[in-house]
């Protein structure tokens, strides 16, 4: 079956790196490459518009560069593109964040991530972010116990019960959490991979119940099994299991659930465990190939996939992220235009939600997180992202405040609404000296990784040699000799920081006994109203389908209102085997 | 508890000199039992010195116990990155499922290599441990697991060792014993299991290499093949099938979940348990 290589995969962009290179040179020298160029530049600026801002001038709607002759025509559309063409340098979108006659041609892309406590409690935090911003778009972060699948009514781990998230175990849990929020309109995304199909089948079965419709159903959940197995280690089955079941669920979302992403490849778990900018970016490309050959593998359309794909990256205050994302979005189409054949241009397109770093920000004079926050925002518009979330200040100490959660969201729009430039003009600082230095060394600090990572035999291959943790590990390490030698400056910490005083009086979220009781006391009764020979036998099904490599979402999704998360982790450890954590 | 009270309460125990200790010896106390050896050359002076001859006294009682449950000690021994601590995972998976076993416990001690330069001990072993300490298995009270630092005693065993298995045993416990290095017969844990295993990866090299394996020439050995997926695994296996018998050689993938070849050792090791 289809299956290609990395090295495969570093060529195509070496020869689309050629190809640019060839067409400034012949647009340098031939008389009708020149004038074709400059035919179809002139009429590209005439159609476009502009429009006038508060404070009177006029401007474009598009940033383009004056061009003195037509080689540099050719440099600006093979290197970037437009803003919604093909490499996608610029922008998947023309029009991404453009304000137009007080209108907003897209969504905005605020998406607040919150999760606490109980699902009762979460769902009033949900209602509060939604008063505060314009799109219906949530993000729902999960406590250990439920990403781990275990459910609150496990003595064992009572301390975890809504810690750092929100506790879901059972089906009505669901209905609680997403209560009034259950309309075609509302996007939810579950950042949980270990039992993601089962709450993402909750999540599905609910909103049938509330009767929506699935064809029109959005959101997204991370089921990123590669990325746990680089750095977070919360997968439930081996690895190939886990993929196995990230497709069960991504097949079945195609045909039923066709507006819905299952997937979403994630770079920020593995910067934050210590990555580099450049691995970040080479690793998650490389974990995103494994899912299409998976998909390609089960007779899938490689267009289908390409727009099925989705990316999460950090944006940090290194100077890479400038251009990160501009570069990782050439790398991914050049690869499924010339290496797996997508003609469907949104199968090109490379969509990524952006969180900005955590790893950034310290505990001492806090209130310096806004700062960074604000500014690795900034790096992240310059890249055109599809979706945003900004840390809360206090995230080094605690679950965020609702104060802080109000800044973190106002931060973004200030600058989408407040802050001229992103709002009044596509690309007005895109196409700078800085940004193409530092695409150009991002891609190919990502092909060099590619060709090393294809010498282990490819992706899979070399994580389980450990090549992938390695370098992850190899980085943290230097990451923290450098904040400890002052080779990278931190302000406050190893800069400034006479004089400074440790912050003691920041509120801090806390769960209480009485909480976390209830909770397992709701999931108890949830289990004993049920009838016990039901259960059981939906449990055997739901076995019998993993034995026999049946679709594991569809069995999930008849079942889900019956079998609580930890139920149906335990059941397919049996069939399947635990996660091995890698050391 | 203090130490006081906790030493009247084993002696109490101890000296009924009843057959049904390894029932009433809680995993609680074989932890302090255990940890007395542990202590014996530990920086805490005159106190050690007590609790030494106190543990020496519980030691000299056990000797003198009938062994109610008959028990076996099996050893587990190959170079680091072999994949023993995942092979004995899934060994102890499979003792918790064998309605053979359903009345019996199992003890894991693994021994690890104490640094010479920082004089601390990794203890990884139980991070692969991931069905001996699941807590439904743990809760059950059938697996104990303890790792021991070698302290510089040589041949992969530490100098506590023989008396925790004495220990072990007389609590009721099936023993595991983990250990490092390549397990050369008389210096190493040999001498104080029932059953060895070791265990060698595809990459130990040619046939040069295999004849230096000295646990090779041991009868009744259980040569391990582990890895059995890897690249040069068919080659090792036909020199090691020139060198033992196929009864005692096993080809394992232990990563993979349910592996024939894991089941066929599980199989073999427990052979004749009613």
């Amino acid at each position: 079956m289809l299956k290609m290589s990395l090295a495969e995969i570093a060529d195509a962009n070496e020869n689309y790196n050629r190809s640019v290179e060839a067409s400034v040179e012949k647009a340098k020298k031939d008389r009708a490459c020149q004038n074709k160029l400059q035919q179809e530049w002139d009429e590209k600026l005439r159609s476009i518009s502009s429009h006038r801002l508060p404070t009177g001038i006029d401007v474009p709607l598009i940033a383009v560069p004056r061009m003195d002759h037509p080689a540099q025509i050719a440099r600006y559309r093979g290197e970037w593109g437009f803003p919604g063409e093909f490499p996608y340098g610029l922008s998947i979108y023309p029009r991404t964040f453009l304000i137009i006659d007080g209108k907003r041609e897209h969504e905005e892309p605020t998406r607040i991530f919150a999760g606490l406590g109980s699902p009762e409690m979460t769902n009033e935090r949900f209602h509060l972010i939604m008063r505060q911003q314009q799109s219906k778009r949530l993000s729902t972060a999960f406590d250990t116990n439920t990403l781990l699948g275990r459910s609150a009514d496990n003595p064992d781990y009572f301390l975890d019960i809504g810690e750092g998230g929100v506790s879901v175990s059972t089906y009505q849990d669901i209905l609680t959490l997403y209560d009034g929020f259950f309309s075609d309109d509302t996007s939810i995304s579950m950042t949980i991979n270990g039992p993601s199909l089962w709450m993402t089948a909750a999540r599905f079965q609910a909103a049938r119940e509330r009767g929506q419709d699935l064809q029109k159903i959005r959101g997204t959940s991370q089921t990123d099994p590669c990325k746990e197995d680089d750095a977070q280690n919360e997968l439930l089955f081996p690895l190939d299991k886990s993929i196995k079941l990230a497709m069960d669920m991504f097949e079945w979302c195609a045909r039923n659930a066709p507006a819905y992403y299952p997937i979403n490849i994630s770079g920020y778990h593995i910067e934050q465990k210590g990555a580099t900018p450049i691995q970040q970016a080479a690793f998650t490309l490389a974990n995103g190939f494994v899912y299409i050959d998976a998909a390609l593998q089960r007779g899938m359309n490689i267009n289908s996939i390409g727009k099925r794909l989705p990316f999460f990256f950090t944006s940090g205050l290194e100077i890479e992220y400038i251009a990160l994302l501009s570069a990782v979005r050439r790398i991914w189409a050049v690869a499924l235009r010339d290496v797996y054949g997508a003609d469907d241009l949104a199968a090109q397109k490379l969509k990524a939600h952006v969180q900005t770093s955590g790893r950034s920000l310290y505990e001492r004079e806090i209130q310096n997180n806004i700062t960074r926050t604000a500014l690795e925002l900034f790096h992240a518009l310059l890249n055109y992202p599809q979706a945003l979330h900004s840390n809360s200040y206090d995230e080094p100490i605690t679950t965020p405040t609702e104060g802080a959660v109000r800044i973190a969201s106002d931060a973004q729009a200030i600058l989408f609404e407040e802050m001229g430039g992103f709002k009044d003009m596509m690309a007005h600082l895109s196409d700078g000296s800085g940004r193409m230095q530092i695409y150009h060394s991002v891609m190919k600090g990502v092909l060099d990784y590619f060709r090393q990572i294809d010498e282990f035999g490819g992706t899979l291959q070399a994580k389980a040699d450990g090549f992938f943790r390695d370098e992850i590990a190899r980085s943290s390490t230097l990451y923290d000799k450098q904040v400890h030698s002052g080779e990278r400056r931190i302000i406050a910490i190893n800069r400034y920081r006479e004089g400074r005083e440790e912050n003691k009086d920041i509120p801090r979220v806390e769960i209480s006994r009485d909480i976390k009781q209830k909770r397992s006391e709701d999931v108890k009764r949830f289990k004993s109203q049920r009838n016990p020979r039901e259960v059981k036998e939906k449990i055997l099904q739901l076995q019998n389908t993993a034995r026999k490599d049946g679709n594991i979402f569809d069995i999930t999704l008849q079942i889900v209102k019956d079998v609580t998360i930890d139920e149906w982790t335990r059941a397919l450890q049996e069939v399947y085997g635990i996660y091995r954590r890698k050391i | 508890m203090n130490l006081a009270e906790e030493k009247a309460r084993l002696d109490t125990l101890l000296d009924q000199k009843k057959a049904e200790l390894d029932i009433t010896l809680k995993p609680k106390q074989v932890h302090r039992l255990l940890n007395e050896p542990l202590e014996e050359n530990g920086p805490t002076g005159q106190k050690v010195l007590e609790q030494s001859k106190y543990y020496a006294a519980c030691l000299a009682k056990l000797d003198d116990l009938p062994a109610k449950t008959p028990t076996t000690v099996y050893g587990i021994t190959g170079r680091g990155g072999s994949g023993k601590s995942t092979l004995l995972d899934e060994l102890t998976l499979r003792f918790f499922h064998d309605k053979r076993m359903k009345n019996r416990k199992v003890s894991i001690l693994a021994v690890d290599p104490t640094s010479s330069r920082s004089g601390g001990a990794l203890l990884a072993d139980r991070i692969a441990y991931m069905y001996a300490t699941d807590k439904t298995w743990v809760n059950t009270g059938r697996i104990f697991i303890r790792s021991v630092a070698s302290r510089g005693y040589g041949g992969g065993i530490a100098r506590a060792l023989p008396d925790m298995v004495k220990i072990l045993k007389a609590a009721g416990y099936d023993v595991f014993i983990e250990s490092y290095g390549t397990g050369q017969p008389d210096t190493g844990i040999t001498g104080l299991t029932d059953k060895s295993i070791i265990v060698i990866t595809p990459d130990i090299g040619g046939a040069a290499q295999i004849a230096k394996e000295e646990m090779l020439g041991v009868p009744k050995v259980y040569i391990v093949l582990n890895k059995n997926e890897l690249r040069g695994a068919k080659h090792v296996t036909s020199l090691l099938q020139g060198k033992v018998s196929n009864d005692r050689l096993f080809l394992t993938t232990a990563i993979q979940h349910n592996n024939s070849g894991v089941d066929r050792l599980y199989q073999s090791l427990t052979e004749g348990h009613a």
